[in-house]
């Protein structure tokens, strides 16, 4: 008995001594999620119940900017230009994705080179993508418009235009899709050979073999771009800011939620305005990605290697 | 060390660093660092910086701005420094107001360009003041762009666009991204602020330029001219500065002495704000810029000071875009942006002064 508890006994203090010198090392991770995560989320939380300057303390209000918001025409403007444009380019996004991943997935020559090429541009800093795309989008000189004329089409004024601006921003997010590709293409090259082989065997053509066999076996990786895909539409920023100058114009059609939010914290001062913003953007977030696991996640097949 | 956070890029950025090799070269006390902080009506690395208490010692500001940043406590009051006594009689006259380095002079407008696009907001200042209309009405407190020259203004503005076909059917590139679109020698008048004016004519010179006073519309507004207005920037120190001191000397030199006026034009080129400079002799008899010191001289208007100027700003821009686009009637675009604005008014009033 004696021999058994001391034993015990040491046990315990190494697993104490081992937890000990596991936090020690981890302790440079664990102090940054605090302080530049962390706390960040807690004030922005606490702000939003406040009237707040940036200069100055913070004015308790309660749930004013929550009503305030629910009345303001512009949030609901932004709030519907932001999910335009996620309608609009995750389903873009994700099929020119997975389209190039099977093209790459082909056995031809110089494969790596072509990788390479369509994964370059979603590592282009945006800023600098989105003033490239500002003169593809010229009216005048842009090659869209010039391809367009080839076919006897006279293209519209684009980022001037109120009702082509929004559809020129989902046309652009597609150059961020050699991301996804990568993983798809991963995905891909983990479908066992057999299961095509037998789907031969069975008289499968290329579509029933690409519907029954490759498509289940991508459901994960698709599912994940969806959820991806959602969560960084409802942030979706830097092109809209850098094609409108911060305006989100034309005639607000590119004011999306996120810069509506920027503007009234850097612009008009009412950092607890835009704090709220960005938690009723959370909560949104929050309720999308649930709604989506509930429906969506009972029909994805995890038959990968 | 004095750290100044400029907005300019481009020319103007270099033309700010050439600046304070002046100063040093006049006094060999303190030096001057230049730092880009870009930004126009949202400036966050300056604000963030001020805020977090690693304010520079020096940064521009339009004169739009200045009454809500006051308000806001984002400036080191400069009473102090006025009261220390300027260095000559005249500055007297100058410093009764607040501290305006730049100004921008222009034949047929007296605007600012922090960078390439004029924007809705100011073009609606700018004919909205040709036709004879007002923007504040100091007697009640209250933003009138609803005023009715302004609202012909735009109805103008929204007329002139349909004809073309809607705005969205202009498309006149500029030739390159520091190059204002005039330079493309596609639009045939322009109001031309002198930074671009002077590009123009240094990478195109053999491009013909005519120059007139700002066309106006009667009744509202006299003659010809009497639309422009004065944008520019200023310099403020920050709350939280280091070298508050050495900062008001650099202020004091480059907006109100003449080496340092002479030298802002001379690297930056903004026409300065200091009625008795004498560069505006040189000015005056530049065969380039010479047009803009008539209108310098006689420009009574300025976008009004009010504490909720970028939102005013804003407001007046979004409800332009409105209309112009077809989407709402001027009036009523305008209607919406009075409501907006005096809202936001009240709403800040209660909360900050």
């Amino acid at each position: 008995m004696a021999a058994i508890s001391m034993r015990g006994r040491r046990a315990n203090a190494r697993a104490r001594r081992d937890f000990l010198w596991g936090l020690f090392f981890t302790s440079p991770a664990i102090i940054g999620l605090l302080w530049f995560t962390a706390y960040p989320l807690l004030a922005s939380f606490y702000y939003s119940f406040t009237s707040y300057s940036l200069f100055g303390g913070a004015k308790w209000i309660g749930l004013q900017n929550y009503r305030d918001l629910m009345s303001d025409d512009n949030w609901w403007v932004s709030l519907y230009n932001t999910v335009y444009i996620l309608v609009g380019s995750i389903p873009l996004g994700i099929i020119t994705a997975l389209v190039l991943a099977l093209l790459l997935n082909m056995k031809v020559r110089g494969m790596a080179i072509y990788r390479t090429l369509f994964y370059l541009p979603s590592i282009v800093p945006a800023v600098a993508s989105a003033v490239v795309w500002a003169y593809v989008f010229n009216p005048q000189y842009g090659i869209l418009n010039n391809i367009l004329r080839i076919f006897g089409i006279n293209g519209p004024g684009w980022l001037a235009s109120p009702t082509w601006a929004k559809p020129a921003l989902i046309i652009m997010s597609v150059w961020g899709a050699g991301n996804l590709m990568i993983i798809l293409l991963a995905g891909l090259q983990d479908v066992p050979q057999e299961i095509y082989d037998a789907a031969k065997v069975d008289g499968a053509g290329w579509w029933a073999s690409f519907w029954n066999v490759t498509l289940p076996f991508l459901s994960p990786h698709l599912f994940y771009a969806l959820v991806t895909g959602l969560i960084a539409g409802f942030q979706y920023f830097t092109p809209a800011y850098v094609l409108t100058g911060g305006n989100g114009g034309p005639a607000r059609s590119t004011l999306i939620a996120a810069l509506y939010l920027y503007q009234n914290a850097f612009r008009y001062f009412k950092m607890g305005y835009a704090s709220a913003m960005a938690w009723i953007l959370f909560l949104i977030i929050l309720v999308i990605t649930l709604l989506t696991f509930r429906t969506l996640s009972r029909r994805i097949y995890y038959g990968g290697a | 060390m004095l750290e100044l956070y400029s907005v300019f890029a481009g020319n103007e950025h270099q033309g700010w660093i050439k600046l304070a090799e002046r100063y040093e070269q006049v006094q060999s006390d303190v030096g001057i660092k230049i730092t880009y902080s870009p930004g126009h009506q949202d400036n966050p690395k300056l604000l963030t910086s001020i805020a977090g208490g690693a304010a520079p010692d020096l940064a521009h500001l339009t004169p739009f701005s200045t009454p809500q940043w006051a308000l806001l406590g984002v400036m080191t009051d400069l009473t102090e420094y006025v009261k220390k006594g300027p260095q000559t009689i005249d500055e007297v006259d100058e410093y009764s107001k607040k501290i305006n380095t730049i100004r921008n002079g222009k034949v047929v407008r007296i605007g600012m360009i922090p960078w390439d696009v004029y924007g809705p907001e100011n073009s609606l200042f700018t004919w909205g003041w040709a036709f004879g209309g007002e923007f504040w009405d100091p007697d009640k407190q209250e933003v009138t762009p609803d005023n009715d020259y302004v609202v012909k203004a735009l109805e103008w503005m929204v007329r002139y666009a349909k004809s073309v076909g809607g705005p969205d059917k202009l498309s006149v590139t500029p030739p390159n991204l520091q190059l204002h679109p005039f330079g493309s020698g596609n639009i045939g008048m322009y109001p031309l602020v002198v930074p671009n004016y002077r590009d123009i004519r240094n990478a195109k010179p053999d491009m013909k330029i005519g120059h007139g006073l700002l066309p106006y519309e009667p009744p509202g507004a006299k003659q010809p001219g009497a639309g422009a207005w004065f944008g520019g920037w200023g310099l403020f120190i920050p709350k939280g500065a280091k070298n508050p001191d050495a900062a008001w000397e650099f202020i004091k030199w480059v907006s109100a002495t003449p080496e340092g006026t002479k030298a802002q034009w001379e690297t930056v080129g903004f026409p300065p704000a200091w009625k008795k400079a004498p560069v505006l002799e040189e000015i005056k008899n530049d065969p380039i810029m010479g047009p803009y010191y008539n209108v310098l001289i006689s420009a009574k208007h300025s976008r009004p000071a009010i504490p909720v100027g970028a939102y005013y700003f804003g407001q007046i821009g979004e409800q332009v875009g409105e209309a112009i686009n077809g989407k709402k009637t001027p009036l009523a675009a305008m209607r919406t942006a009075k409501e907006n604005t005096m809202k936001e008014m009240q709403r800040f009033m209660k909360q900050n002064a």
